[in-house]
């Protein structure tokens, strides 16, 4: 019987080893892009309003219902103490799973897909403590810079008063 | 999951329908039941339990029950007569073998010489039978297994293997199972699966042993099987790691094969030693299905499900010479036709049946008059539908309902041990342990009615010489009741004791101020006050019932599920207590109100009324806070949107008050914007993608796809306990 080759990196054009292939899904929040590996992305989808929680976070938006299941939406933006977004219909939910859980990121705008060699994930700088502790790496890509979401801390509501 | 967990966790969801079986049939010998059978019943289950817990190494447990076994059997022989001491002991004895059960589980340790007093009883009694037997000082090794030798047809392609410098390509496995492995509980068709999941794997079953059916014991095994087991990285250690819980109940040989050895053991090799199941019926000229002639298919035992085979292969001679009627395989037939489920895929399907459910609901009430008019195909579909639906969510249902039996079963030892405990002489009558309720109601009536009945023993009954002054039989009754009525299951805890002392519970809840002074409740708000929190404390405690929970944590977990309690008393004649609940977690019957543009959901069973802010006399406390004026009593006020900081909530009247009765008889005024109406809907969790919500119990999905919190009344409370976040 022929055996049909349906691997997911056949038709990956740059020249990076798949095994060393990190692959993001870009968004932008606030003229900056952020990217969050691939492999956790669940489902994107238009922003469509969320049940605000009462006595939560400010970064968190609410809930959504997907597919029957109650996901937490966290405001990126928020997040990065930068004020809640202003929600329109063009705002993206970017679903993602979390270790065992679900949640969504409200974000600007989806941009890209990005390959990028693991090798070529730089460090965050020392300096600013919420840089340190929401992003995990930054990665360039067409000269500009990619902020690599650290999803447990953006995620986590035990730190960091509202 | 390995496969030996998987084993450990069937082993024990056995031993407690073991032991429930057992507490059933020694109950029932102790009314005068038919003996022989029930002790056999008896006998099997200890047994069956002893089994697993040998090949598991409990040894503990082993130990009990052989003593248990060794006594019952006695008991069996007649050698033992099965008086009323002896059933108390057997009965005293479960409940040991319970306990250690648990202590194998849980793998925790008990108390040094535990269950002794009662082993040294089970060998006193064995003893004075007359045959101690050297059975009776037997070991953890010491299986009761009969041993039967079986004759072996090895053949020479079994000769010794030839030991070889490199791995073996593969392994020629040879198990003849005695003929009671089967009584130990093991089922050769799991070792074999769990064989076959070492590589590729060949079986053939040797049936040559199997009797015709008059002489076919459905519980002894007949089949041998030759298994040829490729394509594996396992070594003989995780072979015999496969058989080590039945080593002791088998004869097994396990060869390594080598390539090109010997081209017999290829693949059809073994095949004309042990002809396959196929091959077999070809030969008594049967096809694989039906059997021949509507005869054969009367006698054919439905087939068991350890070997599945066995049963059915029925050569020649077997059919001819089962002259001794369809009671042959009667006890096969009427064998159970049940499958294990996880828990959780029944779940999925309760749930969502759930959601169909109020999609059904949310469909029927878009059709108005137009519709009807216009489309009366749509609407007889609907009609059609909202009928297959509710059938469908009954029939859902009861695969997760359970008999409250499984809760019930647990009173008659706590009653024992409570006479025990107080010196007092305690009868428990149940009723109705049939009557079913949905598995996830049940889980949360254990802890309540556990408490219920401890209060009766320790509060409600008298003491004998107490009953005896006052007329009444010296042995007190605590009577347990389930049936069902409508939509609700009514659970019933009577005694016939003291009943509640008025006059004490009153002055005990103006101490502690539970009742202002210058309040005269009725007497049956007085009989209620047994559940108000911080009641049942002082005095009121014993070593029995005052645990560090009161009766108030019984009216709380029976209102988290939406159901209720109501007390009633005869002074010197007996308390009833009434639990009311729902027969389903899995659908709640909610209110839904606005606030602020945002819908909300309350559990209609904590709602008592609701009424416009207009003709609400509301007053405001020095600190601010407002309370609600009703027909003389004053209510709490929680202005939702103030609460939960919503902007953009209505001001002024036009609003509405919902009036929520919270845990421990307390009362609560929601205010809201809006009241929306009454509908079903289905719990979702907040924590499974997210955290606890103060004052939340979840969500849920309405109709428009849009998810609404459902409030926690209790958790709304000024000054009540609010839950930190987890």
């Amino acid at each position: 019987m022929d055996v049909l080759d349906f691997r997911e990196d056949g038709a990956e054009e740059t020249a990076i080893a798949p095994q060393d292939a990190l692959q993001l899904i870009a968004f932008s929040v606030d003229e900056q892009t952020y990217g969050v590996e691939i492999t956790t992305v669940r489902e994107i989808r238009a922003w469509n309003g969320a049940t605000p929680l009462p006595n939560t976070r400010e970064y968190v938006r609410g809930v959504i219902n997907l597919r029957g299941t109650i996901v937490p939406i966290f405001d990126l933006r928020a997040r990065f103490g930068d004020g809640r977004t202003e929600p329109t219909r063009t705002h993206v939910v970017v679903v993602l799973s979390v270790g065992s859980k679900w949640v969504g990121l409200l974000v600007d705008a989806v941009s890209d897909i990005v390959t990028v060699p693991r090798s070529a994930v730089h460090a965050v700088p020392e300096g600013n403590s919420t840089d340190t502790e929401l992003l995990c790496g930054i990665v360039t890509h067409n000269d500009r810079m990619v902020g690599l979401i650290d999803l447990e801390a953006v995620t986590s509501t035990a730190s960091a008063a509202a | 999951m390995s496969d030996i967990d998987i084993f450990r966790t069937v082993y024990f969801e056995e031993c407690s329908e073991l032991l429930q079986e057992l507490e059933t049939l020694l109950s029932g010998i102790a009314e005068g039941d038919d003996q022989a059978d029930a002790l056999n019943g008896v006998f099997r289950a200890v047994h069956s339990i002893k089994g697993g817990a040998g090949a598991f190494g409990f040894d503990a447990l082993v130990t009990f029950t052989h003593s248990f076994e060794t006594l019952l059997d006695h008991v069996r022989q007649g050698e033992v007569a099965p008086g009323p001491e002896v059933v108390a002991l057997c009965l005293r004895a479960t409940d040991i073998v319970a306990d250690l059960v648990m202590a194998a589980r849980e793998g925790t340790d008990l108390p040094e010489g535990f269950g002794e007093a009662e082993r040294a009883a089970f060998e006193a009694l064995s003893m004075a039978a007359g045959s101690p037997g050297a059975d009776d000082e037997g070991g953890l090794e010491d299986f009761d297994i009969d041993f039967t030798p079986v004759a072996v047809d090895i053949g020479a392609r079994h000769a010794a293997p030839e030991p070889a410098p490199e791995a073996p390509s593969g392994w020629s496995i040879r198990f003849v199972p005695h003929a009671r492995l089967l009584a130990t509980g093991s089922d050769p068709l799991v070792l074999i699966r769990a064989l076959g999941g070492l590589g590729r794997l060949t079986v053939s079953a040797d049936t040559t042993d199997l009797p015709g059916l008059e002489a076919f014991d459905p519980e002894a095994s007949y089949c041998r099987w030759s298994m040829t087991l490729s394509e594996t990285k396992a070594g003989r250690a995780e072979i015999e790691e496969v058989f080590s819980f039945v080593e002791d109940a088998c004869d097994l040989e396990i060869v390594p094969v080598f390539d090109a050895i010997d081209p017999a053991w290829s693949e059809d090799g073994p095949e004309d030693a042990f002809p396959d199941f196929a091959a077999l019926m070809a030969e008594a000229g049967l096809a694989p299905s039906p059997p021949a002639g509507p005869e054969a298919a009367d006698m054919a035992p439905e087939p068991a499900p350890e070997a599945p085979s066995q049963a059915v292969v029925l050569p020649g001679p077997a059919v001819a010479g089962s002259e001794a009627g369809p009671s042959a395989g009667a006890p096969a037939r009427g064998g159970l036709q049940t499958i294990r489920v996880e828990l959780e895929k029944v779940d999925r399907v309760v749930n969502m049946v759930g959601e169909l459910v109020i999609t059904q609901s949310m469909l029927a009430q878009q059709v108005d008059d137009t519709i009807r008019d216009r489309y009366p195909e749509l609407v007889r579909g609907l009609e059609v539908l909202a009928q297959t639906t509710r059938g469908l969510q009954d029939a859902v249902m009861a695969i997760r309902a359970q008999p409250v039996k499984s809760v019930f079963q647990r009173m008659p030892r706590l009653v024992r041990e409570l006479a025990t405990k107080t010196g007092k002489s305690l009868r428990l009558d149940m009723e109705g342990e049939g009557t079913e309720i949905d598995k996830t109601v049940i889980e949360q009536l254990s802890d309540p009615l556990t408490h219920m009945v401890r209060n009766s023993a320790d509060h409600g009954i008298e003491t004998p010489a107490e009953r005896i002054a006052a007329g009444k039989p010296e042995t007190g009754t605590i009577r347990l009741s389930a049936q069902q009525s409508g939509s609700t299951i009514l659970v019933v805890v009577e005694d016939d004791g003291r009943g509640i002392d008025r006059g004490r519970v009153l002055a005990l809840a103006r101490e502690r101020g539970v009742v202002a002074p210058d309040h005269t409740p009725t007497d049956e708000q007085i009989d209620n006050l047994i559940f108000a929190p911080g009641f049942s404390t002082a005095e009121a405690v014993s070593d029995i019932s005052g645990r560090g929970v009161g009766m108030d944590v019984v009216l709380s977990n029976i209102r988290r599920i939406g159901g209720s309690v109501q007390v009633r008393s005869l002074a010197g004649r007996g308390t009833r207590m009434t639990l009311r609940l729902p027969l389903t977690l899995a659908v709640l019957d909610v209110m839904v109100v606005s606030v602020a543009g945002h819908p909300y959901v309350i559990a209609l069973s904590s709602i008592i009324e609701t009424l416009e802010t207009g003709r609400a006399e509301f007053s405001t406390l020095p600190s601010g806070e407002r309370i609600l004026r009703l027909r003389g009593d004053y209510v709490p006020v929680v202005d939702l949107s103030a609460r939960f900081g919503l902007a953009g909530a209505q001001k002024g009247p036009g609003r509405f008050v919902v009036l929520c009765e919270a845990e421990g008889e307390t009362r609560l005024a929601l205010v809201v914007d809006e009241v929306i109406g009454q509908q079903q809907v289905v719990i979702k969790s907040l924590e499974e993608n997210f955290e606890h919500v103060e004052a939340i119990a979840g969500g849920t999905i309405l109709g428009d796809g849009n998810v609404a919190l459902i409030l926690d009344v209790d958790g709304l409370r000024p000054n009540g306990p609010r839950r930190s976040a987890a």
